[in-house]
C-alpha cells in the first residue's frame, strides 16, 4: 500500500458509513403502516392496540348499559377528548411513565361495566373525558416520530368514536337478559385483563 | 500496511455500530402468539378444565342469578388469584386447592347441593384464586403480556360457557342425570389430582 492508499481507505471507509447512517428509516414503535396513508395508519394503529379499544368497549357497555343520556354522554365527550389529547401528545411526545398504567383503565371501566351501577350522567361523561384524555395522549404521543402524527390522530379518533358509537347502541338496544348478561360478562374479562396486566407491569 | 487495513476495518465497524437502527417495539408481531398461548394455557390443564367446567354446571343447576353471576365475578376473581401468582405472593397448597375444587364442585353438581347463594359465591371465589395464582405462577416472560391475558382470561371464560350449555340440560329430565353423571365425573378426575397432589 502507498502513502495515499492509508488516507484513501479512510476516505472509502468514511463514505460507505455516510451512506448507511444516511439512508432515512421511520421510528415504528408501536406504529402500523398499512401503505393507506397516515389517516388508515393511526386507525388501524388504534384497531390493533387492544390496551386502547378495551377500555373504549367497556365504556360503551357501561354507558349502554345505563340509557340513552349516558351512551349520548360517551359518543360525545370520548372522541372530542380523544382528538384534542391525542394533539397535545403529538406535539409533547412520550411522557416516560410506568407502563402499569395502562391497567387502570381496563380495570375500572372493565369492572364498572360488570357490575352496572347507576352513576349520573356526569360521571359518565367525567369517565368518558378521563378515558379520552388518557387514551389519546398514549396514542398521539407514540406517532410523534412518524411523518404526518396529525392525520394519525384524527384516524384513530374516527375508529374510536366509531367504536364507541356502534357497542353503546348495541347495548343500548340490547333487550333480552342474556344479551345485557353478555355485555356485562365483557366488561368482568376486560377488568380481569387489567388486574393481570397490572401483575405483568409489577412482576 | 498491514496495521492501516486493520484501522480502516475498526473504523467501518465503528462508524457501523453507530448507525442508527429502526425502533420496532409493538409493532404488533407476536400479538396472536401471545393470545394462542394464552388461550391454551387454561385449557391444557385437565384440573383445571373439569374445574371451569363444573363453576358452569353448578351455576346452570342454581339457576338465576348464579347461571350469570359466576360468569360475570369468577374471571374477576380469578385474575386477583393471577395477580398474586405474577408478583409472587406465596400461596401454599395451590395443588391441592386446585384439585379439592374438581371434587367439591363436582360432588356438589352430584348431590345437587344448594347452599345459600353467598356461600356457594365463597366457595367459588375461593377455588378461583386458587386457579388464577397458579396460572399466574406458571406464566411465561417473554410474550405479550395484553394479548396473553386476553387469550387466558377468554379461554376460561368459554370453558364457562361449555358447562353453562352442558347445564342447560338441566331443565329436562334425562338432562338432569346427565349432569349429575357430568358433576360425578368432575369429582373423580378431582379425586385423582388430589391423590397426586398430597402423594
Amino acid at each position: 500500500m502507498t502513502a495515499h492508499a492509508a488516507p484513501r481507505s479512510h476516505w472509502v471507509a468514511a463514505m460507505a458509513t455516510l451512506g448507511f447512517t444516511a439512508v432515512p428509516a421511520d421510528a415504528s414503535a408501536h406504529l402500523m403502516t398499512t401503505g393507506l396513508g397516515p389517516l388508515f395508519d393511526g386507525a388501524a394503529h388504534f384497531a390493533m392496540s387492544p390496551e386502547a379499544m378495551l377500555p373504549v368497549v367497556a365504556l360503551a357497555i357501561f354507558a349502554g348499559l345505563n340509557g340513552v343520556a349516558h351512551a349520548r354522554a360517551a359518543v360525545q365527550f370520548l372522541p372530542a377528548t380523544w382528538l384534542l389529547s391525542g394533539f397535545l401528545g403529538l406535539l409533547v411526545g412520550p411522557l416516560g411513565i410506568s407502563g402499569a398504567y395502562e391497567s387502570v383503565p381496563l380495570i375500572v371501566l372493565g369492572s364498572l361495566a360488570a357490575a352496572n351501577p347507576s352513576v349520573p350522567v356526569w360521571g359518565t361523561a367525567s369517565l368518558s373525558i378521563l378515558l379520552g384524555i388518557a387514551g389519546g395522549y398514549g396514542l398521539g404521543s407514540e406517532p410523534s416520530g412518524a411523518r404526518d402524527g396529525t392525520l394519525a390522530v384524527l384516524g384513530a379518533t374516527l375508529v374510536a368514536f366509531v367504536l364507541v358509537a356502534l357497542v353503546a347502541a348495541a347495548v343500548l338496544k340490547a333487550r333480552w337478559d342474556w344479551t345485557r348478561i353478555t355485555a356485562r360478562v365483557v366488561g368482568s374479562w376486560t377488568a380481569a385483563c387489567g388486574v393481570l396486566l397490572l401483575g405483568w407491569a409489577l412482576r | 500496511m498491514k496495521g492501516t487495513l486493520v484501522r480502516s476495518i475498526g473504523l467501518v465497524v465503528a462508524l457501523l455500530l453507530s448507525s442508527a437502527g429502526i425502533a420496532e417495539a409493538h409493532v404488533g408481531t407476536g400479538g396472536s402468539s401471545g393470545f394462542l398461548s394464552g388461550f391454551l394455557h387454561p385449557i391444557m390443564g385437565l384440573d383445571h378444565v373439569v374445574a371451569m367446567v363444573a363453576v358452569g354446571l353448578w351455576g346452570a343447576q342454581l339457576g338465576k342469578p348464579a347461571i350469570w353471576l359466576l360468569p360475570v365475578t369468577f374471571p374477576l376473581v380469578m385474575a386477583l388469584g393471577g395477580f398474586l401468582g405474577l408478583v409472587g405472593v406465596p400461596m401454599p397448597g395451590v395443588e391441592i386447592g386446585i384439585a379439592l375444587s374438581g371434587v367439591l364442585l363436582g360432588a356438589a353438581v352430584l348431590t345437587e347441593s344448594r347452599p345459600p347463594m353467598i356461600a356457594a359465591a365463597i366457595l367459588v371465589g375461593l377455588f378461583a384464586i386458587f386457579h388464577g395464582y397458579a396460572h399466574g405462577a406458571e406464566l411465561p416472560l417473554g410474550e405479550n403480556a395484553l394479548f396473553f391475558s386476553l387469550g387466558f382470561v377468554v379461554g376460561t371464560g368459554l370453558l364457562h360457557a361449555v358447562g353453562i350449555v352442558i347445564g342447560l340440560l338441566y331443565q329436562w329430565p334425562w338432562g338432569k342425570v346427565t349432569v349429575r353423571v357430568a358433576g360425578g365425573a368432575v369429582g373423580v378426575v378431582g379425586a385423582v389430582f388430589l391423590w397426586n397432589a398430597i402423594a
